[in-house]
C-alpha cells in the first residue's frame, strides 16, 4: 500500500528512500514503517523529500523519531530537501539539524560516502 | 388435362439476381431488353405471375421485363409472410418498393391487376420518382359499399364472408388434404396432386388473410395523392371492379386515362390479352422509341 | 383382354341414344362461349335447379348463376385457372336455384381451343354434391374446429412457454393474464395474487383498463375470488343472475362492466403432496360479454393453464425469495458501509434510516437512549400511532426482545411494523422502529432480515456513541482549558479565537495560553501537539499545565523550552509538539521569545508593515533529530504594538506552499491594522481558511498599551454595568485620563447605560447594550447605544432618570433615537491642554 508514497533502493551501500506525494496524520506511521523495513541494516540512509508536496506534523514527527532511531544505531542520514520547497521550508521551521538536511541526492550521497 | 405446352407462349425469362433479398422471397423473374424501360407486372389476388404469361412477351422485345409473386403466392417465400407486415396493402406496397431499390429500377411502368393497381398505386405515392406510369387493371380503391357516402364498391361485408367460405371449400390447397377424402380416394395421392399442381397453389390461410387485406382495405382516401399519371383499364361487365367503380377512380386519380374495354370479366390479361396489350401500347405510346433515361 | 369384350357384350344398343343420354345424365352439362354465356344446357341440370332452358341460353353466363361468393371466387380463380391451363376439376360453388336455394355443387369444365389455339368453347359438368358438401361442411367444421383448437393450444403453449421464461410473479402474472382472450375469446381477464403474508388476494393485473382498479380481497372474505382460492377450484359464473345466488358482489361487477359469464381458475403448484392439497397462489379470472358455457375441453385447458401459472408462480417465488436474499445481504452490506462513512452518532443515525426508506420501510425510526431525553432520528412520513409506538419501544427497550405487528385487525392503526431492539455489546443501546412498505414481505415475514440489520445497525450506533462520547470528552477538556479567562490590564489586551476542525474530525491538540508570571510580566503561548483525538487534548492539557508551571521570571523562553524538553522525555505522546512563546515585559516593553518549531509569530508595529519573527528558532519539544540547544530572542515593543501567535492550521493548505500563505496572512493582518481588537483573530480565521476546514485553527492576538478604542456590549443586566465600568476604568487608566475625569465619564456612562436597560429594554431581558469608547488628543468619547424602543415617559423626566446629571458632568451630549437610540457622551481632557 505505501509503495505508492516510498520506495527504497540500494546505492553503494546506502540505503536511498524516495517519498512522494502528501505525508500526513492519515498514512505517516505507516509510511514510517515501510521507511525502517526498506532501510534494515543499511549503514546509511538518505531520504530524499524533494518529490513530497504537502508533510504536516505527523510527517516532521515521523522522521524526527527515524532520524533519532538511526542516530542511536549509528547509521548515518540525510534528508535531501532540495533549495527550496515544502520539505526544506517544514524542517528548517522544525529546526532540524543543519547537517542532516542536503540540497540534492549527489551531494548527500558523496557526504555519506565520505 | 395437363395444360399443353405449346398454346400459350411462355415467358422466356429467368429468376433474377439471387444475391437480392427479394429475388428469392417475390421469386422475382426478369427478362426483356437490359436497357429497355423496366416494366413491372404485379399479379392480383387468386394467382400468381403466371397472370402476365399472355400479355408480357409483347413488351419483351422492347422493355425490360419484372415480374414476381406477392408473399404467400406461388413460387415466393412462404416462410418470409409476416401476419402483420401484410396485414394491410402498404405491406406488399413495401415489397414492390424493396424490388424496385434491390433492382435499382427507374422510371417504372407498374401494370398491376385488381388488388395489385391499388399496391402500385401506394408504392408510387410513396416514391413517385421511381415510376413512370401506372397501368390499372381493374383497380377498386374499396370493395365494400359505403352507403354513408353513396359509394358503390359491389359487395356487402357478407358476400366477401361467403367468398372466404368458398375459399375455404376450394381451396387448392387445402384440397391438397381433402381432395383424396373427399373423392373417396385416398390411395390415389396423385389426384389431389394433380389438383394442386396449379398456377393458383396457395397456401390456405395465406389466402384468407390475403383475401380479407385485398376485400376489405379502403384506399379511396389514397388516390388523390398519386402524382403519376395512370390508365385505367376497365372491362364490361367486370363483377369484382364494377364501370362504377372505374369511373370512382377516373374522378379521383389526379392525372389518369379510362380506357373501356370490349373484354368482359375480371381478367382481360387472359381473357383478352391483345386488346390489354394493345390498350397498353396505345397509353405508353412514342415512349417505345424515346431515348432511354432509365438505363 | 377379354374383359373390354365382355363390357362392350354388355352395352345394350337400345339405350344407346345420345341425346337421351346428354340430356338425363346423372349430372348437368353446360356448354358456354369462352366468356362464360350458356349456349347449351341439358335436362338434368335444369330439373336440379329449377331454371328455364329460355332463360339461360344466349342470356345468361355461368357465372351468373353462382352465389356472390361463388362468383368472387369464379373470377378470381376459376376462369384464370381455366384460361391457364384448359380444365378445371372438383370446384365447389354453390348455385342458386329458380326459388332461392342453393345447389351444392362440383363442377368440371374444359375449355377448348379452334385451330389456331384461341378459346372456342367450355364444356361443364355439374354434379349435384348435396351430400358430399354436407359431408364436406362437416370436414369443413371439424377442420375448423380442429384448427381453432389447435389454435388455442398454440397460444397455451406459448402462454406456457412465457410462463416458463418468467423471472418472477409479476412477470408470470403478466403472462397468464394474456392468455383467455385469445384461448377462450374471453373478453377481459385479471389476475389476484396471495399475500400469504397479509392473508389476502392482491390485485396485479388486468386487460381490462376500465377494470383496473380491482380492490384487493381478503382470505377470508365471502368473496368469489377468495373462495376459489380457499378451494382451489374452478368457479363459473355463467349468467349474472347465477351470480347473483353465489356472490352479489361479482354479479354487480358483472353488471358494471357489462359481463354475463364470469370464470375464476385457481393459480396452483400440483405437487405439494404434503399440504391438505395443491397450494393455491392466485386466481385467474375472465369474461365474457356473452353468456357463454365452457365446453369440456375447454375447462381442462383453463384448469391446465391455472396450474402451468402455479407452477411458474411457485417457481418466481423461490427465485424471488433467493434474489431477495441476494438483495438484502447486498443491503446490509450497504447500510453498513453508509453508516461507517460518518463517525458520528446522528448522522450516522440518520444513514441508517435515510437507507431503510423508502426501500424497506415506509417510516423508520432509531431511538437512542442517550442523554437526558434521548435521542430520535427518523424518516418517512407514515409513523404509527405515538402511543402504541412509545409503549413498544418502552417495552422492547426494556426487554430487548422485538416485537412485530403485521397486518390484521389486532394491528389496528400500526400495520406491519417492527420494533427491533439495537443491541452492543450485550446491551440494549436503542430501538429500531419500522413500518414497512406494502411492497414487501410483512415485518414478521422479514424477521431474520431484520433482526441481521438491527444487529449490525446496533454495532454501527454502539461505536458511534463511545466516538461520541469519546469526542465530547475531549472537546469538554479543551474548552475547559482555553476558556479561562484572560487577565484584565489596561497595559495590554489580549484576543483569542480557537475553531476546531470541519465537522465531525476529532479535535486536534491546539492550545493558546496568557498568564501573568509576575505583576510585570506577561506570558503568551500558542502550541499544537501532534495528533488528534482524546490524547492528544490530554497532552495538551498536561503541557499546557506544564508551561504554567515552568514559567519563571528569571528563567526566560529559552530555559523554558530545555525544561519542556526534559518533561517530554517523560510523556511520549508530548513528543514533536511545536510552541510559541513569549515574555512580554509591561513596564519596559521588552519581549523575548522563542519558537520550538513553530510557524513564526507574526508583529506589527505601528509605524512599520507586518513582520514574521523567524529568529529564536529551534526544534519541535523533544525533538531527536533538530537542534536541542533552545534560542531566544529579544525585541522591544512600542505601544500599539500587535502580536499575533497561531497554529499550522492557519496557514497549512495543500494547494498553496506555506511560504505564500505567510504571505498572504500578512498581508491580511495588514488590511486590518486599524480594526478593534475584539473579533480581529476571529475575522483572520474566516479570511485565511473559510469553512470546511480540515484541522484546527488557534490564533491569539496581544495588543500592547491600551486599546485605541474599548468596544464592549452586554445584556440589559444591571448587575453587569459593574463589570463594564471595571473595563473602562483600566482602559481610561490605560491612557493616562486624569482621575477626576474618569470618575465623571464612568458615572455619565454607568447612568446612560442604565436608562437604557430601564426605558429601552423594559420589555426586553434579552436586549442588548453596546458601549464604545474613544479616546483623541482632545476628548474621550463614550458612545452607547440600545436597540429597543423607549416609552414615551408620564412624568416630569422626561429623557429618564439622570440626563440632567449626564449632562453637568459631561460637557457635550447628544441623542439620536434614528435607530434604537444612541447616547454620546463627550468629556474634554483639559489635563492635556
Amino acid at each position: 500500500m505505501s509503495e505508492q508514497w516510498v520506495t527504497v533502493t540500494e546505492r553503494d551501500g546506502t540505503a536511498v528512500v524516495r517519498l512522494v506525494g502528501e505525508i500526513d496524520l492519515t498514512n505517516a506511521s505507516e509510511v514510517g514503517q515501510s521507511i525502517a523495513r526498506g532501510c534494515g541494516a543499511a549503514p546509511a540512509v538518505l531520504i530524499d523529500l524533494t518529490a513530497v508536496s504537502f508533510l504536516d506534523s505527523s510527517g516532521v514527527r515521523v522522521l524526527d523519531t527515524l532520524v533519532g532511531e538511526f542516530d542511536s544505531h549509528g547509521v548515518r542520514t540525510r534528508l535531501v530537501v532540495g533549495e527550496s520547497g515544502v520539505a526544506r521550508m517544514t524542517l528548517q521551521l522544525c529546526a532540524f539539524r543543519d547537517d542532516l538536511l542536503a540540497i540534492d541526492v549527489e551531494q548527500a550521497a558523496a557526504e555519506l560516502r565520505g | 388435362m395437363p395444360h399443353k405446352e405449346g398454346d400459350v407462349p411462355a415467358i422466356a425469362g429467368s429468376y433474377g439476381d439471387p444475391e437480392m433479398k427479394t429475388t428469392q422471397r417475390n421469386a422475382v423473374m426478369i427478362t426483356g431488353r437490359d436497357d429497355g424501360r423496366p416494366m413491372m407486372f404485379s399479379h392480383g389476388f387468386g394467382c400468381d405471375q403466371n397472370m402476365w404469361r399472355l400479355v408480357a412477351p409483347a413488351f419483351v422485345a422492347t422493355h425490360r421485363i419484372v415480374l414476381f409473386d406477392h408473399v404467400g403466392s406461388g413460387a415466393s417465400d412462404l416462410s418470409a409472410y409476416d401476419e402483420k407486415r401484410y396485414s394491410e396493402l402498404r405491406g406488399y406496397a413495401s415489397d414492390v418498393l424493396e424490388i424496385i431499390h434491390d433492382y435499382a429500377l427507374r422510371g417504372v411502368i407498374f401494370v398491376g391487376h385488381s388488388v395489385s393497381a391499388m399496391i402500385g398505386v401506394l408504392a408510387a405515392i410513396e416514391e413517385p420518382e421511381r415510376f413512370d406510369r401506372l397501368v390499372l387493371v381493374g383497380p377498386s380503391p374499396c370493395y365494400i359499399n359505403d352507403p354513408a357516402t353513396g359509394y358503390v364498391g359491389g359487395f356487402g361485408r357478407s358476400d366477401i364472408e361467403e367468398m372466404l367460405d368458398s375459399l375455404d371449400s376450394n381451396y387448392l390447397g387445402w384440397s391438397s388434404v381433402m381432395a383424396p377424402v373427399i373423392m373417396g380416394n385416398p390411395d390415389r395421392p396423385e389426384l389431389g396432386a394433380e389438383l394442386t399442381n396449379s398456377f393458383c397453389r396457395t397456401d390456405p390461410e395465406i389466402a384468407r388473410q390475403f383475401a380479407r387485406v385485398t376485400f376489405f382495405s379502403d384506399n379511396r382516401a389514397d388516390l388523390r395523392n398519386l402524382r403519376v399519371p395512370a390508365l385505367i383499364l376497365q372491362c364490361s361487365d367486370d363483377v369484382i371492379a364494377p364501370s362504377v367503380v372505374g369511373d370512382f377512380v377516373h374522378r379521383h386519380l389526379p392525372d389518369s386515362t379510362l380506357h373501356p374495354m370490349r373484354a368482359t370479366g375480371h381478367c382481360p390479361n387472359l381473357s383478352a390479352p391483345q386488346e390489354t396489350i394493345e390498350a397498353i401500347r396505345r397509353y405508353l405510346g412514342d415512349d417505345l422509341d424515346a431515348d432511354a433515361p432509365w438505363t | 383382354m377379354s374383359e373390354p369384350e365382355a363390357t362392350q357384350d354388355l352395352w345394350a344398343p337400345w339405350e344407346d341414344d345420345p341425346s337421351d343420354l346428354y340430356e338425363n345424365a346423372p349430372c348437368g352439362y353446360l356448354t358456354t362461349l369462352p366468356d362464360g354465356t350458356i349456349v347449351r344446357v341439358n335436362e338434368t341440370f335444369l330439373s336440379w335447379t329449377g331454371l328455364k332452358r329460355s332463360d339461360l341460353v344466349g342470356r345468361r353466363r355461368f357465372r351468373d348463376l353462382l352465389s356472390t361468393g361463388g362468383q368472387l371466387y369464379h373470377e378470381t380463380h376459376y376462369a384464370p385457372l381455366l384460361a391457364m391451363q384448359d380444365d378445371v376439376h372438383e370446384i365447389a360453388f354453390d348455385i342458386v336455384r329458380a326459388n332461392g336455394e342453393r345447389l351444392p355443387a362440383l363442377v368440371n369444365s374444359v375449355m377448348h381451343r379452334d385451330d389456331a389455339g384461341r378459346p372456342r368453347v367450355i364444356r361443364t359438368t355439374v354434379l349435384n354434391a348435396t351430400e358430399r358438401r354436407g359431408y364436406e361442411r362437416e370436414l369443413l367444421a371439424a377442420r375448423r374446429l380442429a384448427e381453432e383448437s389447435e389454435r388455442r393450444v398454440r397460444v397455451l403453449q406459448r402462454i406456457v412457454a412465457d410462463l416458463a421464461a418468467a423471472p418472477t410473479e409479476a412477470e408470470a402474472a403478466a403472462a397468464v393474464v394474456r392468455a383467455p382472450e385469445p384461448a377462450f375469446g374471453a373478453t377481459s381477464s385479471s389476475v389476484w395474487l396471495m399475500d400469504a403474508d397479509r392473508a389476502q388476494l392482491v390485485s396485479v393485473t388486468s386487460t381490462d383498463p376500465a377494470a383496473a382498479g380491482h380492490d384487493d380481497v381478503s382470505l377470508k372474505a365471502r368473496h368469489a375470488v377468495a373462495d376459489v382460492a380457499r378451494r382451489g377450484t374452478v368457479h363459473i359464473s355463467g349468467s349474472v343472475s347465477e351470480a347473483e345466488r353465489d356472490y352479489p358482489d361479482l354479479a354487480a361487477t358483472m353488471r358494471r362492466n357489462g359481463r354475463d359469464t364470469a370464470v375464476l381458475i385457481p393459480l396452483s403448484a400440483v405437487g405439494t403432496e404434503e399440504k391438505d392439497g395443491p397450494e393455491v397462489l392466485g386466481v385467474l379470472a375472465f369474461d365474457f360479454a356473452e353468456e357463454r358455457a365452457l365446453s369440456e375441453t375447454e375447462l381442462r385447458m383453463a384448469e391446465m393453464l391455472g396450474q402451468q401459472a402455479g407452477q411458474a408462480l411457485d417457481r418466481a417465488r423461490l427465485y424471488d425469495d433467493l434474489r431477495r436474499s441476494e438483495e438484502r445481504a447486498t443491503f446490509l452490506v450497504s447500510v453498513t458501509r453508509a453508516m461507517e462513512e460518518t463517525h458520528r452518532l446522528r448522522p450516522r443515525s440518520r444513514r441508517l434510516v435515510d437507507r431503510l426508506v423508502p426501500e424497506v420501510a415506509d417510516w423508520a425510526a432509531v431511538d437512542l437512549r442517550v442523554g437526558p431525553d434521548g435521542m430520535r432520528t427518523e424518516a418517512g412520513s407514515t409513523s404509527p400511532d405515538a402511543g402504541w409506538l412509545t409503549e413498544t419501544i418502552d417495552a422492547v427497550a426494556v426487554g430487548g426482545e422485538p416485537r412485530f405487528l403485521d397486518t390484521g385487525p389486532e394491528s389496528g392503526a400500526c400495520p406491519d411494523c417492527a420494533v427491533l431492539p439495537l443491541t452492543a455489546r450485550g446491551r440494549v443501546i436503542g430501538t429500531l422502529s419500522l413500518r414497512m412498505t406494502p411492497a414487501r414481505h410483512t415485518a414478521s415475514a422479514e424477521a431474520g432480515f431484520l433482526l441481521d440489520l438491527a444487529d449490525r445497525a446496533g454495532l454501527a450506533l454502539e461505536n458511534a456513541r463511545l466516538y461520541e462520547q469519546e469526542r465530547v470528552i475531549a472537546q469538554t477538556l479543551q474548552r475547559s482549558l482555553l476558556a479561562g479567562e484572560p487577565p484584565h490590564d489596561s497595559r495590554f489586551a489580549v484576543e483569542t479565537h480557537y475553531q476546531p476542525a470541519g465537522y465531525d474530525l476529532e479535535i486536534g491538540g491546539d492550545w493558546f495560553d496568557v498568564f501573568l508570571i509576575n505583576t510585570d510580566k506577561l506570558a503568551v503561548v500558542v502550541g499544537d501537539v501532534v495528533g488528534r483525538g482524546i490524547d492528544a487534548a490530554t497532552t495538551m492539557g498536561q503541557l499546557r499545565s506544564a508551561v504554567r508551571a515552568l514559567a519563571t521570571a528569571e528563567a526566560g523562553p529559552a530555559r523554558l523550552l530545555e525544561r519542556l524538553d526534559d518533561f517530554t522525555d517523560r510523556v511520549e505522546s508530548a513528543r514533536m509538539t511545536t510552541l510559541a512563546y513569549a515574555e512580554v515585559d509591561l513596564g519596559t516593553g521588552e519581549m523575548t521569545y522563542a519558537c520550538a518549531g513553530h510557524l513564526p509569530p507574526l508583529l506589527h508595529e505601528p509605524t512599520a508593515p507586518p513582520r514574521f519573527l523567524f529568529d529564536g528558532r529551534s526544534a519541535p519539544l523533544g525533538s531527536r533529530a533538530g537542534r536541542r540547544p533552545r534560542a531566544e530572542r529579544r525585541v522591544r515593543l512600542v505601544g500599539g504594538s500587535r502580536l499575533l501567535l497561531y497554529t499550522d492550521g492557519l496557514v497549512e493548505r495543500r494547494d498553496r506552499p506555506l511560504d505564500a500563505s505567510l504571505q498572504v496572512l500578512a498581508r491580511e493582518y495588514a488590511r486590518r491594522r486599524d480594526a478593534p481588537l475584539p473579533g480581529l483573530p476571529a475575522k483572520l480565521a474566516d479570511t485565511m481558511v473559510g469553512r470546511g476546514h480540515t484541522d484546527d485553527v488557534c490564533l491569539l492576538c496581544l495588543a500592547l498599551g491600551a486599546e485605541e478604542r474599548l468596544e464592549r456590549a452586554i445584556g440589559a443586566d444591571p448587575a453587569q454595568i459593574a463589570l463594564l465600568r471595571k473595563d473602562l476604568r483600566g482602559w481610561l487608566a490605560g491612557h493616562q485620563v486624569a482621575e477626576e475625569s474618569a470618575q465623571a465619564i464612568l458615572l455619565a456612562m454607568s447612568e446612560a447605560v442604565a436608562n437604557s436597560i430601564d426605558h429601552g429594554y423594559r420589555d426586553d431581558p434579552f436586549g442588548q447594550v453596546e458601549v464604545v469608547a474613544r479616546i483623541s488628543a482632545e476628548a474621550i468619547e463614550v458612545r452607547v447605544t440600545d436597540h429597543g424602543v423607549w416609552r414615551t415617559p408620564d412624568d416630569s423626566e422626561p429623557e429618564g432618570r439622570g440626563l440632567d446629571l449626564i449632562r453637568r458632568m459631561m460637557d457635550r451630549v447628544t441623542i439620536d433615537r434614528s435607530n434604537g437610540t444612541t447616547v454620546t457622551l463627550r468629556k474634554d481632557r483639559r489635563e492635556a491642554r
